[in-house]
């Protein structure tokens, strides 16, 4: 259909024209905007800039390490004991944790990923916002600000979300699951004005899913996240802005910042 | 003044080689600190759980039986 000349006299309008440049404008900038309601970024796993050292430097969590494999036998016990009220060795979730273990075996990888989650969060949410020390005479002796729980620990008395992280770490490596494709990232959430911890699990294409304890699976959009730290049983990254790794130092002289 | 002036490049000798040696002793204070800090990042902002359902028909099927196995543990 030919415009009519009226048509073209409108639409070549000065008015109309700059109508029409601020329409565009506008929409280019929704489009901006709906792009990402935050910065999309994905968990550098490949990040070697960011090591930061050994996870035998970081005491606490090496500690949970150790409790936790000290405490692996206590936590398949139950799978040989029978169970009743008295026995012990089948307190809080350790009975439910060995079927678990035992259903998983039939499911495939990403089956396994998701009971997990799933399977972690039911647990019970106890805040550990400091926890008092005691030295050998039972004396008040300070406070530590994270203590890390084993496994066993979490399934008996619960915790809160570096514990639940924690716990899927261990169980996913129960399950085999490569240290190297596992670690436990402490993120800030903004939503929540707080540090926030879920585990990061690289797939074999090499994405990355985050599990986190609001039950979901995050596996293309990690919109919002900013990584702080991490770590798995080997390393402890740190990812904040500030931080030079010992990647980049070389020879060079240190400074510490960027 | 020569003694001064001995003085001082002693001064800027020693400190030179002090500074050559520091990268070292830095990288690994700056080490030790971050990983301080990082013990007192206090990680405890809790999340709602979405009332969602797992992907998979045989996750929710071994989820509900361990649902059923802990109400008969709690009895």
């Amino acid at each position: 259909m030919i415009p009519s000349m009226n048509a073209i006299a409108r639409i070549t309008d000065p008015g109309t024209v700059m109508f029409s440049k601020l329409c565009a404008l506008l929409c280019m900038l929704a489009l901006g905007a709906c792009s990402g309601t935050g910065v999309y970024n994905e968990y550098p796993f490949s990040a070697p800039e960011d090591v930061l050292s050994d996870a035998d430097e970081f005491t606490t969590w090496s500690a949970a390490l150790e409790t936790h494999r000290v405490q692996l036998p206590d936590l398949y016990a139950c799978r040989t004991g029978g169970y009743d009220k008295k026995n012990k060795k089948c307190r809080g979730r350790l009975r439910t944790f060995n079927r678990a273990m035992e259903r998983a075996q039939a499911l495939t990888p990403d089956e396994q990923i998701e009971l997990v989650n799933f399977y972690i969060n039911r647990g019970r949410y106890d805040s550990d916002h400091r926890e008092r020390l005691y030295d050998e005479e039972g004396e008040k002796a300070g406070f530590q600000r994270n203590h890390w729980k084993s496994l066993f620990d979490f399934l008996v008395k619960g915790g809160d979300c570096e514990d639940f992280a924690t716990s899927k770490y261990f169980m996913l490596r129960e399950l085999g699951f490569a240290a190297e494709d596992l670690r436990i990232v402490v993120t800030w959430e903004q939503r929540e004005r707080g540090y926030h911890a879920v585990l990061a699990v690289r797939r074999p294409d090499n994405s990355v899913w985050l599990l986190d304890s609001d039950n979901s699976v995050k596996k293309n959009s990690h919109s919002g996240y900013r990584y702080v730290y991490a770590m798995n049983e080997t390393t402890v990254w740190d990812h904040r802005d500030d931080f030079v790794g010992q990647a980049e130092l070389g020879n060079s002289t240190i400074t510490g910042n960027r | 003044m020569k003694t001064l002036s001995a003085i001082v490049f002693a001064l800027f000798a020693s400190s030179a080689v002090a500074h050559h040696e520091d990268p070292v002793q830095v990288a690994s204070l700056t080490v030790k600190e971050r990983l301080q800090s990082i013990e007192q990042i206090n990680v405890t902002a809790e999340k709602e759980q979405l009332d969602i359902e797992p992907e998979s028909q045989a996750v929710a099927d071994v989820l509900a039986e361990l649902e059923e196995l802990e109400e008969t543990t709690e009895e």
